[in-house]
């Protein structure tokens, strides 16, 4: 088990990594070299700055917020709460000093991030079982907020079970080992990491290990959305 | 199903020469959408994230609420099979991703998404959250059925005929020499001027004005109207009696070599005839195809410059080279934007200017501008009446917002505009009336 465990938080978050960073760079060098033969796509009235417009339309989406203000504002917030939930890892590798500007404990948000979250996920998740985009969603559209759903629901564990329940001997200076180890390519598994197989190792196992295939699914799923919105928001633009 | 004219590239792909045609159709237009998606385009099939939010932004599916008019499901026709053939999980796991073979079936059913259910208006397009593409997805599926020689017959008659005759109605050279002629006697005598008439095939003059064939079919007076206003500013002009076509219906079949051809014949008799300035009649189509497409499509910018004949409008009343009554337009107009011109085409507000300095009471369609409606007729949709239900089905949109501004005349800048509102005032009882831009400032002259 010990061997297993190692193999999810040591060889398989570098094997993610690598396939996250190659896959996206590159479609990134594609989509430099195909910026080339890119149409030129005309959608209304030149509008400058092209380059600001663009910024706007990838991240604030006005047409949505025009068309769907409601649905504009779910979509927002969730991205928003994503946001700071990819920054709150950040404080999981080390102490950063601009984002205890407003102080708090680590995790970020106190656990409110993931419950959010976890509700955003269910919310697109139910509404593809509903028409229209029953009939449209591919079975991979599924398991993506499935394993998103997984992932969460993991981390939120984690969390939370150590917050409110006193749950674990991990705490913030254990994860910080493993991922500065991790990110410094000395990688060292933490002793309360390994020293039982139940409880709250096992959730960090399943957490982890969600995200690997998360990662490694990323560059060849419709995940790539993330990277797309602004380079073809600004193709939009030309 | 015509077979494709001889003046098309070949649609053979290596090895295919033994393969019996729908084998032949199906390695065409894969052979076509690994072209198309050569760089940029691949980013466009791998956007989508099958949110929905396009949904209503597209008329027909607000006509009619079938998931199979929803934007994104009409583009997965083609991302699918794009999946299939050139995405990493399409190769490996196909029911997965959705990813599907291409088959001379599904070729069929791409053809009745992309020619039946959509008009390529953009409006999706501009709409998407992502900002995918999505009318240059199902671009991408007309090519790879125009590849396959399974584009809808209607519409590849017209292309047919636009190659041969060189107009998409095929109007012969000596009956639009004699429309031109009676055309210029009703004007000498609407003008009260002998010496006016309609120049056609002379040299050396400032303007080439090309025209929608239909000017001379259907809507003489639309031709007699700029002709009006082109005397009445002295303008320097000449039609052509042989390239009179603005029209572009390679462009719609999603032919480019036809398209290529029938862009390459107007500028070069622009330069047969050594003028300064092509200007294109009241087209949605022909201004986007010639405009933009066209040096695309050859590879070149074009030797004399292009305009809309509404800039021209607007130049002339803004320099006072013609002088309007905006009285003599009493009753209420409302304008229609045509997609090809305004939200594919950029060109908004000079019609605009135009409008109100010679209309007493010029209202907006709402939305407007580039976030206007389709009002159905495109994508050379008149061309092909297997679809003529869904056709003016789908104008209920368009419709209801004629019916919300109250006017009384409908002006559009765009000929195949015009023939898709007349339609939808007869069939919706809107009792409006249909005009150029042109008519209205003809109408207008002191």
């Amino acid at each position: 088990m010990q061997s297993v465990y190692y193999i999810v938080l040591v060889p398989m978050v570098y094997a993610a990594l690598a396939v996250f960073i190659l896959g996206t760079l590159w479609h990134g060098l594609r989509l430099i070299v195909g910026l080339k033969h890119a149409l030129r796509v005309v959608v209304g009235p030149a509008k400058n700055p092209n380059m600001l417009r663009a910024v706007c339309d990838a991240f604030l989406s006005p047409a949505t917020l025009k068309n769907h203000p409601v649905r504009w504002v779910f979509m927002v917030s969730f991205h928003i709460v994503l946001f700071l939930t990819i920054l709150g890892h950040l404080e999981l590798v080390g102490e950063v000093g601009v984002m205890q500007v407003v102080r708090h404990d680590v995790f970020l948000g106190g656990g409110i991030l993931g419950i959010l979250l976890f509700a955003g996920l269910l919310f697109f998740l139910f509404r593809r079982f509903h028409a229209p985009l029953a009939a449209m969603s591919e079975p991979g559209d599924y398991y993506l907020l499935i394993l998103l759903l997984l992932i969460v629901l993991f981390g939120s564990q984690l969390h939370l079970a150590q917050r409110l329940f006193d749950y674990s001997t991990i705490g913030v200076a254990e994860y910080r080992e493993y991922l500065s180890g991790i990110l410094t390519f000395r990688p060292a598994l933490p002793e309360v990491f390994t020293e039982d197989f139940v409880g709250h190792s096992f959730l960090l196992v399943l957490h982890v290990f969600c995200a690997n295939l998360f990662l490694m699914l990323f560059p060849w799923s419709k995940l790539m959305h993330a990277i797309l919105a602004l380079p073809l928001a600004r193709l939009r633009r030309r | 199903m015509t077979k494709r004219n001889d003046t098309h590239e070949s649609t053979e792909v290596p090895g295919d020469e033994g393969n019996p045609a729908p084998e032949r159709g199906v390695n065409a237009a894969l052979a076509e959408l690994a072209a198309s998606v050569r760089g940029f385009g691949a980013f466009q099939m791998n956007a989508c994230v099958r949110c929905g939010l396009c949904a209503d932004t597209c008329h027909i599916y607000r006509a009619e609420p079938d998931v199979a008019n929803l934007p994104a499901m009409k583009a997965s026709s083609i991302t699918s099979v794009f999946r299939r053939y050139h995405t990493f999980l399409g190769k490996r796991l196909p029911g997965l991703v959705g990813a599907r073979e291409l088959t001379a079936e599904r070729i069929d059913e791409i053809r009745d998404v992309v020619y039946g259910r959509c008009t390529s208006c953009g409006r999706c397009a501009s709409n998407c959250a992502l900002g995918v593409d999505l009318r240059h997805i199902l671009q991408v599926g007309r090519r790879m059925c125009a590849v396959a020689g399974r584009i809808p017959e209607g519409l590849q008659r017209t292309v047919d005929n636009q190659l041969e005759t060189g107009n998409q109605m095929a109007i012969p050279q000596e009956e639009f020499l004699s429309t031109t002629e009676w055309l210029s006697d009703d004007l000498k005598l609407e003008m009260g001027d002998d010496t006016l008439r309609i120049p056609v095939d002379e040299k050396g003059k400032r303007i080439l004005y090309v025209i929608n064939p239909r000017e001379v079919k259907f809507f003489p007076l639309s031709l007699m109207a700029a002709a009006g206003v082109f005397h009445a500013a002295g303008e320097s002009w000449t039609l052509s009696s042989k390239v009179f076509d603005v029209t572009n219906y390679g462009f719609f079949a999603g032919d480019e070599a036809s398209a290529r051809e029938l862009v390459r014949r107007v500028a070069e008799e622009a330069g047969a005839l050594g003028v300064e300035q092509i200007i294109l009649s009241e087209c949605g189509h022909g201004y986007r195809s010639f405009r933009w497409e066209g040096p695309r499509w050859l590879g070149r910018e074009y030797a004399v410059p292009v305009s809309s004949v509404v800039e021209l409008l607007d130049e002339y009343i803004e320099c006072g080279r013609v002088q309007v009554d905006r009285e003599k337009n009493a009753e209420r107009v409302t304008l229609h934007d045509p997609c090809n011109l305004v939200r594919l085409g950029g060109l908004s507000e000079p019609q605009r200017r135009v409008l109100r300095k010679v209309t007493l009471d010029f209202v907006e369609m709402t939305p407007n501008r580039e976030n206007n409606f389709c009002c159905g007729g495109g994508g050379g949709m008149l061309s092909m009446s297997e679809y003529g239900d869904r056709r003016v089905a789908s104008g209920k949109v368009k419709a209801d917002q004629i019916r919300a501004t109250g006017a009384k005349i409908v002006a559009t800048p765009c000929h195949n505009c015009a023939d898709q509102l007349i339609e939808l005032s007869k069939r919706y009882h809107l009792g409006v009336e249909i005009q150029a831009v042109v008519e209205l400032v003809y109408n207008a002259l002191c």
